[in-house]
């Protein structure tokens, strides 16, 4: 299973050269290329739908205000969900930006808030101000040396007075993929809420929130193969009548006096302003892209890469991985997400050699400088397959990092 | 060729990157600043000291990539007997002119790091001076 399918045709992008060389995308964890139908489907919208929606009854916005519902219904049924619980964000950051804002009621001083050390930015800032908002106290589960969350201090650090435990399904650095279903019901046992951090998993397996039992769950539309700007936060039903509107504005109130209002239902209570209708049907288009695929198809494709590349990459001399190195076969173990530091070279000199090759990496913190604390290191390589993904360029990326390590170690 | 490569593949830069001159310390250096590279999380700190308004000495820590080694390495050499003011005056252009390469639009701020530090320790500098007078 090399080009799935031939589904590297369908990205114009890939086509292209950098540097004058072929284009080898290995950055899908920061964002996902998009196939021609997610491009078509935005310009299509602008060509042929573009109103604002909701409140106009002519045919042209009655077509819009249909196309973004349906965009809704499409995300929640990828999700598990139903439709009055997907609200759309402008990504990730923003949704849980929302809940962090609009929960704050529901945790009391002295309670505590738990997070994993394995966070993005994104998944840490907001709960951080949330704790200094609230009084509320925040607390950290450590990874294990191997870059799995450390389950016993799960166990221990999970007491009757969490609040709120906030994790990611799949770590934007060490791509270990975390137990989210236990990890709820643990949650649960002890009266705590969880938000799932699926930026990373949603375009990689199949999400079931109803079988997770999460409460609220929260990625972005453009790591998906979806446009950049659109984002999803689903949260469960009781939960988000309870919580007060994050944004106020057009479209989230149902009546406005002088005095008050009076909110709007769900989803739009928490969807203030002209949203990015054109967004989220390319969302939608995305959605439908990766059905097309089948997610399980997706997920076999991704376990083989990251099965082919490990031994490869532990090969080259002073290599480390930074997160699991074995991979479970049945029960996967890490995603395809893959971090490493070279002994004596940094990951900026590391990602500038494979551009001048045309290969796209990421260097630096990833947006997880307490991660790169905990472990030790300031900042490390990281490759991130998607769909389009080959052996055949993992093996010219290889090829290459083996030529980088001989230019910066020559004595 | 691509200027970038220039630069790893230029023999001096590669030595000063791998060999830096002038990594340490000055004790009560009058110039010293010290900052981080966004891009990485990197630190650098820069040491400096002043002799008749001209950098008499440059000395500097930080990990840091082979650019911004290699520059704060070119830096602790070749601004000495600069007047302070030639210092706070240099642009990027004038960086890579002292590397000797172009380098991509991403990696600017790694080379232009050691001197965007020193000249932060000058301006503190000569602020404090000017309370002091």
């Amino acid at each position: 299973m090399n080009d799935i399918m031939n589904i590297k045709e369908e990205f114009p992008i890939l086509k292209k050269k950098m540097r004058g060389k072929q284009l080898v995308y290995l950055d899908n964890a920061a964002t996902t290329q998009k196939p021609s139908s997610v491009i078509f489907a935005e310009k299509e919208f602008y060509e042929n739908s573009n109103a604002n929606i909701h409140r106009s009854v002519y045919e042209l916005a009655e077509k819009a205000t249909e196309s973004y519902i349906a965009a809704h219904s499409k995300v929640a049924n990828f999700i598990g969900a139903n439709e009055d619980e997907i609200i759309f964000t402008r990504n990730t950051t923003e949704a849980i930006n929302l809940v962090a804002f609009s929960l704050e009621k529901k945790v009391a001083r002295g309670k505590k808030i738990l997070v994993t050390i394995m966070e993005h930015h994104s998944n840490f800032l907001p709960w951080q101000r949330m704790a200094e908002r609230t009084g509320a106290v925040i607390d950290f589960v450590g990874v294990t040396s191997d870059g799995y969350l450390d389950i016993d201090d799960l166990h221990q650090k999970l007491t009757k007075d969490t609040a709120l435990v906030a994790i990611t399904h799949i770590s934007n650095v060490l791509g270990t993929i975390n137990p989210v279903k236990d990890i709820c019901r643990l949650a649960h046992e002890v009266g705590a809420l969880v938000l799932i951090d699926a930026a990373q998993s949603a375009a990689r397996t199949k999400l079931d929130v109803k079988k997770i039992d999460a409460d609220f769950l929260v990625f972005s539309g453009h790591k998906i193969y979806g446009p950049l700007g659109i984002g999803v936060l689903y949260g469960k039903q009781e939960l988000l009548e309870e919580m007060p509107p994050f944004l106020l504005g057009g479209d989230m109130v149902k009546e406005v006096s002088k005095e008050r209002a009076k909110w709007n239902e769900l989803p739009w209570k928490f969807e203030a302003g002209t949203q990015n209708i054109a967004g989220a049907v390319g969302l939608s288009t995305a959605i439908d892209f990766l059905s097309n695929i089948g997610l399980d198809k997706i997920w076999a494709h991704e376990q083989e890469l990251v099965n082919y590349i490990i031994p490869k990459l532990l090969a080259i001399d002073g290599l480390k991985i930074i997160g699991p190195k074995v991979n479970g076969g049945q029960n996967a173990e890490r995603a395809g997400v893959l971090s490493f530091v070279i002994e004596g070279l940094h990951s900026h000199d590391i990602v500038s050699l494979l551009d001048l090759e045309g290969i796209a990496a990421r260097g630096g913190h990833h947006c997880a400088q307490p991660l790169m604390t905990e472990l030790g290191i300031k900042e490390c390589t990281r490759i991130s397959f998607g769909v389009t993904t080959t052996k055949k360029e993992l093996d010219f990326f290889i090829d290459v990092l083996t030529k980088i390590v001989k230019i910066l170690r020559k004595p | 060729m691509n200027d970038l490569m220039d630069f790893y593949s230029r023999e001096e830069l590669l030595e000063h990157a791998k060999k830096p001159r002038n990594e340490g310390v000055i004790k009560n250096a009058p110039i010293s600043y010290r900052d981080a590279n966004q891009l990485c999380g990197d630190e650098v700190e820069i040491f400096a000291n002043v002799k008749d308004g001209v950098i008499s000495k440059i000395k500097f820590l930080g990990s840091g990539c082979f650019v911004s080694r290699a520059a704060s390495s070119l830096i602790s050499e070749k601004l000495l007997g600069k007047k302070l003011e030639e210092v706070l005056a240099m642009t990027a252009s004038d960086l890579d002119e002292l590397l000797g390469a172009k380098l991509t639009p991403g990696r600017i701020k790694c080379a232009f790091l050691p001197l965007a530090i020193l000249q932060n320790g000058i301006r503190e500098y000569l602020k404090k001076n000017k309370k002091d007078n």
